[in-house]
């Protein structure tokens, strides 16, 4: 069970659909997402740098048949962030 | 200082758990095989479990039987790598899984050896081929709704 705990960082639409997207799986190419979010290179970059800086995704950068490919995925203490903040948002749904 | 107590609504809260209910969705969808690859997958299960029932002193049942397992591990593992050409890398061993895939999975193994004992023990024909059709449309059922039931049982968790 996550420890409930209200996160404003991951509770921003797109960071929360980014989170939401990561948590299922190992790990997301930067590429995917963008798809799967609907939204521009750059808007979901400031998005994963913000993130990033909070420790809760883990970027990493890989070069397969000539060409770069960011793979993104939750860190442990994103993946806790977010199970506490899904259960903090149920708990005020009530 | 990302923690506050109780910053929104609960209708703020609400609309949050609507779209993560739509993100995973989303998930769930993108890494569904496609159903060709479902029913090879299920097809080779259900004939492994009838096989397996029925390979006792007889080689042919024994070449198909390893023949479908082959096939059932290939199909597995070829979703794998497409997902992998399509930007996403599953979670191959999840601990997180759910009570009906843990029931599914429970069951298949059920049905693959009672096939066999079942025959051993009573010699009927008849129960490895009902064995081998239920669990093709357990696998079937499961991989094509399965993500996306685990997706809606995890968010009601």
């Amino acid at each position: 069970m996550a420890t409930v705990c209200f996160d404003e960082l991951i509770h921003a639409p797109n960071r929360l659909k980014i989170c939401a997207l990561l948590a299922p799986v190992t790990s997301l190419e930067f590429v995917t997402l963008c798809e799967q979010l609907g939204v521009s290179d750059s808007v979901l970059s400031k998005h994963i740098k913000s993130l990033d800086d909070a420790g809760y995704v883990v970027i990493n950068k890989k070069t397969s048949e000539g060409r770069q490919r960011t793979w993104l995925s939750l860190s442990p203490k994103g993946r806790k962030a977010f199970a506490g903040h899904v259960e903090a948002l149920k708990e005020i749904v009530g | 200082m990302n923690k506050t107590d109780h910053p929104i609504t609960a209708n703020d809260a609400r609309a949050a758990l609507e779209s993560l209910a739509s993100a995973s969705n989303i998930t769930a969808n993108s890494m569904r095989p496609p159903l060709w690859l479902i029913l090879l997958c299920a097809v080779s299960l259900g004939i492994k479990t009838a096989a397996m029932g029925l390979m006792i002193n007889n080689s042919l049942w024994n070449n198909i039987q390893w023949g479908s397992y082959m096939v059932c591990c290939l199909c597995i593992a070829s979703w794998i790598i497409a997902l992998r050409a399509k930007g996403i890398t599953i979670k191959v061993v999840d601990v997180n899984i759910t009570k009906a895939a843990l029931i599914s999975a429970l069951l298949i193994c059920t049905l693959l050896v009672s096939s066999r004992v079942i025959h051993l023990q009573t010699g009927s024909l008849l129960f490895p081929y009902i064995a081998g059709a239920l669990n093709t449309l357990i696998l079937a059922y499961g991989l094509h709704f399965g993500l996306r039931w685990n997706a809606q049982e995890k968010e009601k968790n």
